[in-house]
């Protein structure tokens, strides 16, 4: 049965900047917000003054009211809102990662399969018009077969509040792995085309959010100083393919370098090099048409709201009935990588990643 | 309750084979184990079933109804895991009823159905705990009952016990074999243990690299195994295997000499390079093989390490007193050594020399290049039972 977007009742769950940026959109998109949910009285109040909607304390009284969710609360409570959503039928978009920890991650995605409820994962990036760009030449083979893909989403200094629940470990489950991360790694397995993953070997460090004398520009929230502070703030990893496919990933909160989020997309008859920060996207080939040479192809397109992109995916994929638990199982994966990357680097070894 | 059935299944990950033209039937109501090394494919042929994998070629059937492009909870399968997901925000009861208000039961409906699952699994009046409060036993028990209060046709259970203690195991076991009495539903099961295989199933299917290598009742898969890899992986310690080729008066191996009658044996000839299979169990001190109805000629050798195990001892064998003492990681590449298994009260020593004679009605012949079983048993000339021929295997 198909539906229309409009028809589609939507509450937020976690009414903080996030929840608000998500609450923006769904007007543009005229899906109807019906209510949201938080914790916090003061948030409760900014969200019920700004959208005129009904706002609660307890999920359970929103959930009555709506068809579909959208959860943004820190991802320790992924599991909670996601799980009962769920048991209740409804459709979940969930802000990335899937969860704070494997386990609850692999809680969350048995409910997923067990439930009426679509749940899509918030991948925004897969939705940049560069990487549908390079998403397509894939699909028609213009790179040859892509072997490994350079995956970088790294800030020069931009730690999110420290003492914020960004920084905690407990309620985050990691630091700049876990929210940066976990962009780079679903963008590149996506452009992969979901390879099983075999192996991964990382490190991670606290280098500079434990510091009392950290030094930066600006912060998003504010500055508890290193007592707030229990995560990492860089990673480097490899994570090799069943098919011997890899890639090399760095992630940063906090480096002495610029800062960029450039992909290199490695195939054997071409190469796609793009930033999601400016939209820069260039193809690198060779040729011996004629004498041998280099071709290096600057593209140019607009730059576009993943967010919203993101949002009429979910929609429309509900209202034409198009559901199925590939989203979910995708962020599966990507949660036993990010998971393996932080065993390998607490055991100095390699760590399987055992799909099966 | 349903038959289950998986015609040429494949499943592909680019080049990677994980499942490779699966065919299998599974009745009604029976209890089969998935068996075979990690990575060989068994989890991901019950992915299949259950629906959290689609097969890339191939058809699976619950009933008579096509499910291969179902979404999981449409298949009337309910699943446990080897992990316990519990939600731990959920006390026993919610954790139990998980998804059955959206299968449009009543209050009423969902509260007897929780309370007869726990009462099948003896969780009675533990429903209001949250699973932090209960051991991994009783967590492993909320599981199943979850997957009971869905009276599903089909149970699929992926290594349910992995994460117990032993003494849980053994005992979680049972209760499994009860419940499957109990309920007379369809179980199929993915363990890499061998021994709660045999000790749980009607039928056990072993998979190795992504194909089925023979599904038969234990004792079949024990007694006749249809090829090299099930003989080594089913039974501890594994089967000895020493190659050979045969000659016209019997089996030639680099150590001993077997004397049978190939004619006798279907599926033989002379000049076939094959390989000898014989358990632990079936190796005899001469001086107690007098029960033996077809003991082969003796062999010597030299007894070299001795474990004693408690209800039996293991003693490693040499026969050729030349070769290097050590046991081959290979058990398909030790020309020189022997396993036998012998009563706890048997007088023997290490560094002493002895003769053995093997059951001749419980020696396996394999051709070597194929790895297929060609004969269980063996008759020596002076026997008069010729070996039997290995039934086919169901594909």
């Amino acid at each position: 049965m198909t539906t229309a977007r409009g028809d589609i009742r939507t509450g937020i769950v976690g009414l903080g900047n996030i929840g608000r940026y998500h609450a923006e959109r769904l007007l543009e998109l005229d899906v109807p917000l019906v209510g949201g949910m938080d914790v916090a009285a003061d948030a409760r109040t900014r969200f019920a003054r700004r959208y005129d909607v009904d706002v609660y304390d307890d999920h359970h009284e929103l959930y009555d009211a709506v068809d579909a969710i959208i959860i943004t609360t820190p991802n320790k409570y992924h599991e909670e809102y996601a799980v009962d959503a769920f048991d209740q039928g409804l459709h979940v978009l969930l802000e990335k990662p899937l969860a704070h920890s494997l386990e609850s991650a692999e809680r969350i995605a048995s409910a997923a399969a067990d439930s009426d409820g679509y749940c899509m994962v918030g991948f925004n990036n897969r939705f940049a018009n560069t990487v549908r760009i390079v998403s397509d030449r894939i699909e028609r083979g213009e790179l040859g077969d892509v072997s490994h893909i350079e995956a970088n989403y790294v800030r020069r200094r931009g730690i999110p509040g420290r003492g914020s629940w960004f920084t905690r470990r407990q309620i985050a489950g990691g630091g700049a792995l876990i929210d940066l991360g976990v962009h780079a790694i679903d963008l590149s397995l996506y452009l992969l085309g979901d390879p099983p993953i075999v192996e991964v070997t990382g490190v991670t460090r606290g280098e500079f959010g434990s510091r009392e004398e950290y030094a930066y520009l600006d912060m998003w929230g504010d500055d508890a100083g290193p007592a707030g502070f229990d995560v990492d703030d860089s990673a480097s990893a490899f994570i090799r393919t069943a098919d011997d496919q890899t890639i090399s990933l760095e992630v940063a909160w906090a480096t002495n370098r610029p800062e960029n989020n450039e992909f290199v997309v490695r195939g054997t008859e071409s190469a796609a090099v793009f930033d999601l920060l400016d939209g820069d996207l260039s193809v690198h080939s060779a040729s011996t048409a004629g004498p041998d040479h280099l071709e290096d192809t600057s593209i140019e397109t607009r730059q576009n709201d993943t967010h919203t992109e993101e949002q009429r995916s979910f929609f429309d994929s509900i209202a034409a009935g198009e559901v199925d638990n590939e989203s979910i199982q995708q962020a599966l994966t990507v949660q036993r990588v990010i998971d393996g990357i932080y065993r390998s680097s607490e055991t100095g070894r390699t760590v399987a990643i055992d799909e099966e | 309750m349903a038959r289950v059935r998986l015609e040429h299944v494949t499943k592909r990950y680019d080049d990677v084979v994980a499942v490779d033209d699966m065919n299998v039937e599974i009745e009604d109501g029976e209890f089969v184990c998935l068996v075979g090394p990690s990575g060989c494919g068994k989890s991901t042929t019950m992915e299949t079933i259950a629906g959290l994998t689609r097969p890339s070629e191939g058809t699976v059937y619950i009933g008579d109804t096509d499910v291969t492009n179902l979404a999981p909870k449409d298949r009337g399968v309910a699943m446990v895991f080897q992990n316990i997901a519990l939600f731990p925000h959920m006390d026993v009861f919610d954790n139990v009823s998980f998804g059955l208000r959206l299968r449009t039961f009543d209050d009423d409906e969902v509260e007897r159905r929780v309370e007869q699952a726990a009462d099948i699994v003896q969780l009675e009046g533990m429903l209001d705990r949250m699973p932090d409060e209960m051991s991994g036993g009783q967590r492993q028990r909320v599981a199943i009952a979850r997957a009971i209060v869905r009276n599903p046709d089909v149970f699929l259970m992926d290594e349910p016990l992995a994460n117990l203690d032993a003494k849980l195991r053994v005992h979680m076991r049972t209760e499994l074999q009860r419940l499957h009495r109990e309920l007379e539903t369809t179980i199929i099961y993915v363990t890499h243990d061998q021994a709660e295989a045999m000790t749980m199933s009607d039928r056990i299917a072993v998979i190795n690299a992504g194909e089925l290598q023979q599904i038969d009742p234990p004792l079949v898969c024990y007694n006749e195994p249809a090829n090299l890899f099930v003989a080594g992986f089913i039974g501890s310690p594994s089967m000895n295997f020493v190659r050979g080729e045969v000659v016209a008066d019997g089996l030639e191996t680099k150590n001993f000499t077997l004397e049978f009658d190939p004619a006798g044996a279907t599926g033989v000839g002379v000049g076939d390079d094959v390989t000898l299979g014989v358990r632990p169990e079936d190796v005899h001190l001469s001086r107690n093989a007098d029960d033996l109805s077809r003991p082969t000629r003796g062999i010597e050798v030299t007894t070299d390490v001795l474990e004693p195990m408690g209800d039996e001892i293991f003693v490693y064998l040499v026969l050729d007193e030349g070769a290097e003492r050590t046991m081959e990681e290979d058990p398909l590449d030790s020309p020189d050594q022997l396993l036998m298994s012998v009563s706890p009260d048997t007088d023997i020593s290490e560094d002493e020399t002895l003769e053995v004679v093997l059951d001749g009605s419980k020696i396996h012949l394999f051709d070597t290049a194929s790895g297929e079983a060609l004969v269980h048993g063996i008759a020596d000339r002076s026997g008069s039972d010729p070996g039997t021929a290995p039934t086919e295997a169901e594909d």
